[in-house]
């Protein structure tokens, strides 16, 4: 008796944990999984018997030959992702470098200033640039004067708005892991580099950056994935132009209904998000511990 | 080789108005290990930092060798640092850490691998080489860190509480060693501790600093035997310092407790360390005899350390284990002391 307590004390614990990754992560992946290999039935409602028809239309080889609509909305997805990844890194940076080498008197509110956005529903910050880049704005005006765009068009809706809508939402997701590492840079370091007759630059790439680097990995993490299956940012700005995958995937469900593709296109989504997460773990391998805790 | 190191009137003020360094001068003679000791905070660290050039003194000047280098950036000084968390590139194996500063000058590969195995022999770290900072041992860490300075054959090394954070046995063997490098090279090597053993132990001189100043220069033994200051004396922790009532005729000294009879010169303390007095059970002879009861006798090896009251003045004692009787506490026992050799300290 008193040797199985320990053992019941702990499934006790463990339940609700257990509970909640069944109901909210085991099952529903079960029924993605299921969908997926459905036939489209009426009303776009998955039929059995299973089928893989529904990855093959997503490929693009559906009744009327091949069209590779569907993986060029794909490769969109990640090339959009991937750029505002780059000038999220761009950006937040020297931002992150600034703040984390600030005295920590500076340091707090700096950082309630750069999080305080994010504190608005992420619908109303993309409208918000929707209004910025309307036509008549002075944004659009300097873009239609400098020939970008013709005039009355306005910056809204393009592929730069969602690239814009996509950088200023993430930017914190970025900055945030960035201040951890730069407010955790060994200094002795910076001045061991000097010391040893390396010059500004140098000191950047021997001492600066080899510790900063786990933060950039971290920062990728949580902004190149999110911004990979993004709905809000592309369905405002994008103005369905230049679709995203998380759009298309919301899109089989509501509606054009078609249940099955939908699933598909969302488990290829998480095949490739898990393969980006594989490529950065093995990038962070020989890097800092911190980030192998978070993988 | 070895090259002296001077600070002429350097102060030094933070951007956050902290006064670092005021009015500090120091002479470091060519060839020598010279120690800094001070508490923490004293700014025994920015004084080593400004030699290297790594800081830069609100006013004064360094010099090297007579030359004024204030201006001289730190990667143009012939001046090496080992720091206190020994700062290694954690991303870099050991050789890279070593050869770090010979690549940044330049040098051609072979050369640097030669130098780096050259002197990881010396340090007998050649084992050592191809491992990740991660996988050594503090003491290792301090032997790649010294390395990594020695072997762009500086003029002047700094250490800056390079032992701190090693064990005991560690430090002292590593203290021994760090010696015989300084005089197997010859040169000239700066040590800043909080540890007053350890300043001694290895300074050929040494300088003691106080919330930016240096209160004293001297030799070890100078230091220990004639301090400058009633503060450097409490802080060197040479005990028994009793304050000066006053004088009366024939040299006669007034204390607290007692009065003292044949000290010569003028100060406001008495400084009569506890390994000089002698305890006795016999009575009182001498006019510097006093009686004393025992508080407290620890037993600590090769010597006995005592604590004791005379007339309201605590008084201790450090008597040598001689393998005879140990006065229990409660004894009333006689205390010679030594005025002869008793140092009179200004406040």
């Amino acid at each position: 008796m008193r040797e199985r307590r320990p053992v019941r004390c702990a499934i006790l614990l463990l339940s609700p944990g257990v509970v909640w990754i069944l109901f909210a992560l085991v099952l529903p992946s079960v029924f993605l999984i299921a969908f997926a290999f459905a036939t489209v039935g009426p009303y776009g409602l998955p039929h059995w018997p299973p089928s893989v028809s529904a990855i093959k239309r997503l490929a693009g080889f559906g009744m009327l030959g091949w069209s590779p609509d569907n993986l060029i909305i794909l490769g969109r997805s990640a090339v959009e992702a991937g750029l505002a990844t780059l000038a999220v890194i761009g950006i937040a940076y020297p931002v992150a470098g600034f703040v984390g080498l600030c005295s920590s008197r500076w340091r707090l509110p700096l950082v309630f200033l750069l999080i305080a956005p994010s504190w608005t529903n992420q619908v109303v910050r993309a409208i918000a640039w929707m209004n910025l880049l309307a036509p008549h704005t002075p944004l659009s005006t300097l873009a239609s004067s400098l020939g970008f765009i013709s005039q009355s068009v306005g910056l809204v809706p393009s592929r730069f708005a969602v690239f814009v809508g996509l950088v200023y939402n993430f930017l914190p997701f970025m900055v945030l892991p960035l201040i951890v590492a730069f407010g955790r840079v060994d200094r002795a370091q910076i001045r061991a580099a000097r010391d040893l007759y390396a010059g500004p630059i140098r000191v950047f790439s021997h001492a600066v950056w080899p510790q900063t680097r786990s933060g950039v990995l971290i920062g990728t993490i949580l902004v190149a994935i999110p911004a990979f299956g993004m709905y809000t940012v592309p369905r405002l700005l994008g103005g369905g132009q230049s679709m995203m995958i998380g759009e298309f995937i919301a899109a089989q469900f509501a509606g054009g209904a078609d249940w099955p593709l939908g699933a598909a296109a969302a488990l290829s989504l998480m095949a490739l998000t898990m393969i980006g997460v594989a490529i950065l773990r093995r990038l962070a391998v020989e890097s800092a511990d911190d980030l192998r805790v978070l993988l | 080789m070895a090259s002296n190191v001077g600070l002429r009137a350097v102060d030094k003020t933070f951007a956050d108005g902290t006064r670092a360094l005021d009015g500090v001068d120091l002479d470091v003679p060519g060839g020598q290990l010279f120690t800094v000791l001070g508490p923490s905070g004293c700014g025994k660290s920015t004084a080593l930092a400004i030699i290297a050039g790594l800081d830069q003194p609100t006013s004064g000047h360094v010099e090297i060798d007579g030359r004024d280098v204030t201006n001289l950036p730190a990667h143009r000084r012939q001046v090496n640092t080992v720091f206190q968390s020994y700062a290694l590139f954690e991303h870099m194996n050991v050789a890279d850490n070593i050869g770090f500063g010979l690549r940044m000058r330049g040098v051609k590969k072979p050369e640097i691998r030669r130098a780096v195995e050259d002197m990881a022999g010396f340090l007998r770290i050649r084992a050592l080489l191809r491992s990740r900072i991660g996988q050594l041992s503090g003491g290792e860490r301090q032997r790649v860190a010294l390395a990594r300075a020695l072997v762009n054959a500086p003029r002047v090394l700094l250490l800056d509480e390079p032992l701190s954070a090693l064990d005991a046995e560690l430090r002292t063997a590593l203290a021994d060693e760090l010696a015989d490098v300084q005089r197997a090279l010859g040169i000239t090597l700066v040590f800043v501790t909080h540890d007053q053993a350890e300043a001694m132990k290895l300074g050929d001189r040494m300088a003691v600093m106080q919330t930016g100043r240096i209160v004293q220069t001297d030799t070890p033994r100078g230091i220990y035997e004639k301090p400058a200051t009633a503060w450097l004396a409490r802080f060197m922790g040479l005990g028994n310092l009793w304050p000066i009532r006053g004088y009366g005729a024939d040299g006669r000294v007034y204390l607290d407790f007692t009065t003292l009879f044949g000290l010569e010169a003028e100060g406001d303390y008495v400084l009569v360390r506890p390994e000089m007095i002698a305890l006795t059970t016999a009575p009182p002879r001498g006019p510097n005899d006093v009686t004393a009861d025992i508080v407290q006798a620890v037993f600590a090896g090769p010597s006995i350390d005592y604590r004791l009251h005379c007339n309201g003045q605590r008084m201790r004692v450090l008597a040598p284990n001689d393998g005879r009787m140990i006065h229990a506490p409660g004894t009333c026992v006689t205390a010679r002391i030594p005025v002869e050799r008793a140092a009179l300290i200004n406040a």
